[in-house]
């Protein structure tokens, strides 16, 4: 009875490992640094070179792809490097120089093929091929060790506006590298350079340029820019705002609505407290020398602010454009529509920096990661609610 | 098995000899036990130096601000303005003196105002639960009040910010008053009475708790005698058994003016966040008025402790804090032990 049983099962795990290994000999995997490429469609061999699919590739290796259906050409760029191919043709090109391809880039299935080889070393990776195991080992940057799989843990923390761009961030980074654990805390940008500055946490979020009072050592890196928008309640008439009445309002020259086209109601001012990064970056370009009035009520965060205009019909105050949604209004500001769109084409102008500050030069972790903010990868991330600073 | 019986004689022969002959006292202890005693007696030792060193780190980190200001900390106010001063003159000299006096009326105003909130209805609860209730009725109220006193404050929070401050903003202070006010301070809903009723709610079941638990445990033989003479439950609990409970319930008041005092999140969303001194001239709007605590003070304000001086006037607050608690406790020490040693014995 065991016997038969043993018997059984032992014929059953060899024919699954051998629908395995025939499976494997009839594709072609590639690895990237690793981990193995995702692809929509298979890759194939053409006259002994592997074809992938374009996107798949060029997106994994960092590279921004454009498809030109007149000409039938495909344009890569990474950095400063550009190659360019055509659909059916030998030629190719390097930066400005000239190269002739084994095989041709080909569309299958409405897909388009690229050859990996030509492509991968072209931006700068290294391309092995295992027959063993029909694999394809693609490894990218100089040295061995960058090569190697990402791992280890990142803390992070600082200005609660950087805190949800910063999160999506990690997010997408840990995906790809699932080996990597990485945590983002708020606290405000004074709690970022503190913490940086101390060695509690290996990246300080901060949404204001370095100061001098600021402790000395820190390597700050922009990684976008943000809006700052002046918010009202949606039940308030008020839908225009001149730089004027904002610093009146902020200063307390201004205490009625009814001064500046609205109900007869008082102005009940919401700010940050002063180590905040965004209130720093409003006083500098609202308030100037003067303080904020002393009756404005001072919330931690940008959440507390949104929350505390959404709560009362007769409140003001400005937060990260990021935090827009829809239970505050933001009035027009001289005759500006406080818009991503408008803030990044520049008509919008209380734009300040989204920065991360590392103690001494980003090194190891903390480097990869600060190149996968600046890749444009990480900078299209950036750009769904951010100004990328591309 | 041979083993664990050696063990046991040996425990017990020594305890033998020395109640028969009285006088080889103290038996000889195994080594284990010595060793878990003395390892006990270091982590006592320890965590009671542990408190010593807060304490310590505390005040020196207080001293430079404390020093600088002098009586003013207490006495005057400003503290938003000295605060935004430190942070961007980054921490010289002149920017070491602080006005707590706003924060520290807030802290007495919430806590007290609490207090009085308590020591009315939450008494009245007590006497309820411990004297009045039916049977039935007794077990699932008193482990409602247990469980309310366990919620954490920030709940609390919430349900202040969501419900006690757009009912005060809606239904206590009008347009008009909003608007006479608005040079002195902005009325919206955030307010001593918010923080009052919030304060109240948390510490209110603590109290009950400990109070019913002081009236349960009044000698029983003075009810008894009392009712015997003819006088009414009421007046049996008023002459009675209240003032025989007085310390227990005393000393519940004064662990809930202790939770009350150092309450920080709860109190920063429904109390306005503004370091501004409530003005009795005003009449009842001073109840309405925006306030901050030491406690939240020192949550919201957090964010610049990369500033000297900014941490210093934190910990200022926080050696403020450390001080009333200190109090508290001495105080909270002499009831309770005055509740073991007056009146009679439990039994």
């Amino acid at each position: 009875m065991k016997k038969s049983l043993l018997i059984v099962s032992l014929v059953a795990v060899l024919t699954l490992l051998c629908v395995q290994l025939a499976f494997a000999a009839g594709t072609i995997s590639v690895q990237v640094n690793g981990k193995a490429l995702s692809m929509d469609s298979k890759p194939f061999i053409k006259q002994g070179k592997v074809l992938v699919p374009m996107r798949a590739i060029f997106e994994t290796l960092g590279a921004s792809v454009k498809w030109d259906d007149k000409t039938q050409k495909v344009t890569a760029k990474k950095g400063s490097t550009e190659i360019a191919l055509w659909i059916g043709k030998k030629e190719a090109k390097v930066g400005s120089k000239n190269v002739i391809l084994d095989v041709a880039a080909a569309v299958d299935k409405g897909r388009t093929f690229v050859p990996l080889r030509f492509v991968a070393e072209s931006l700068g990776a290294k391309v092995d091929w295992v027959s063993s195991k029909n694999l394809v080992v693609v490894t990218t940057g100089g040295g061995g060790a960058a090569a190697a799989e990402l791992s280890g843990s990142l803390k992070m923390s600082g200005s609660t506006s950087v805190q949800p761009l910063a999160e999506e961030l990690t997010q997408v980074f840990m995906k790809e590298n699932p080996k990597v654990q990485i945590t983002v805390t708020g606290g405000g940008s004074g709690v970022g350079i503190k913490d940086a500055a101390d060695g509690k946490v290996n990246i300080g979020n901060v949404s204001r340029n370095l100061k001098d009072s600021d402790p000395k050592g820190l390597v700050a890196t922009t990684i976008a820019k943000d809006a700052i928008v002046i918010v009202v309640n949606p039940k308030n008439p008020v839908d225009k705002l001149t730089t004027d009445q904002v610093k009146k309002i902020f200063t307390g020259a201004i205490t009625n609505w009814k001064d500046i086209g609205g109900k007869n109601a008082p102005i009940i001012v919401n700010s940050r407290t002063a180590p905040s990064g965004t209130f720093d970056f409003f006083k500098e370009k609202f308030l100037g020398e003067d303080n904020v009035v002393a009756t404005a009520k001072q919330h931690a965060s940008n959440g507390l602010v949104r929350q505390a205009v959404a709560g009362n019909e007769n409140a003001i105050g400005f937060i990260s454009m990021g935090f827009m949604d829809s239970s505050v209004k933001a009035p027009t500001l001289d005759g500006v529509k406080p818009t991503l769109e408008n803030a990044k084409n520049g008509t919008y102008k209380v734009v300040r920096p989204f920065i991360m500050v590392t103690k001494g030069a980003p090194t190891g972790l903390a480097k990869s990661f600060l190149d996968f903010v600046l890749s444009s990868e990480g900078q299209s991330i950036v750009k769904k609610e951010y100004i990328s600073i591309q | 098995m041979g083993k664990m019986e050696l063990e046991n004689v040996s425990v017990i022969i020594p305890e033998k000899a020395s109640s028969t002959t009285g006088f080889f006292t103290k038996p000889r202890k195994p080594f284990k036990e010595k060793i878990i005693e003395i390892i006990l007696l270091l982590l006592t030792v320890l965590s009671s130096i542990l408190i010593f060193f807060v304490m310590f780190f505390v005040i020196s980190k207080a001293i430079p601000v404390l020093k600088a200001s002098g009586f003013s900390f207490v006495f005057s106010g400003g503290w938003d303005e000295n605060f935004l001063n430190a942070w961007q003159t980054s921490g010289e000299q002149s920017a070491l003196k602080f006005g707590a006096l706003p924060l520290i009326a807030g802290t007495v105003l919430t806590t007290s105002g609490a207090l009085v909130f308590c020591l009315t209805f939450g008494l009245g609860c007590a006497i309820f639960l411990s004297e009045m209730c039916p049977a039935w009725l007794r077990k699932p109220l008193e482990s409602t009040v247990r469980l309310l006193a366990a919620i954490p404050s920030v709940i609390y929070g919430l349900i202040g910010l969501m419900i006690v401050v757009p009912f005060i903003s809606k239904h206590l202070i009008s347009n008009e008053l909003s608007l006479r006010m608005i040079k002195i301070c902005a009325l919206d809903g955030t307010s001593l009475l918010a923080g009052i009723i919030v304060l109240s709610m948390m510490i209110g079941p603590i109290f009950i708790a400990m109070a019913s638990d002081a009236i349960k445990s009044a000698p029983k033989i003075y009810k008894e005698a009392s009712l015997a003479l003819g006088l009414s439950h009421w007046r049996t609990i008023v002459k009675i058994i209240l003032p025989a409970a007085r310390n227990g319930i005393v000393a519940g008041a004064i662990l809930a003016a202790g939770r009350a005092i150092g309450e920080a999140i709860a109190l920063s969303m429904v109390t306005g966040s503004v370091a501004n001194l409530p003005n009795p001239a005003h009449g009842l709007v001073f109840f309405l008025e925006p306030v901050r605590t030491l406690a939240s003070t020192i949550v919201d304000n957090a964010e610049g402790m990369s500033v000297a001086a900014c941490e210093s006037a934190l910990f200022a607050c926080g050696s403020f804090l450390l001080l009333s608690c200190v109090l508290l406790s001495l105080f909270s020490r002499i009831f309770s032990g005055n509740l073991r040693t007056g009146g009679v014995s439990d039994k």
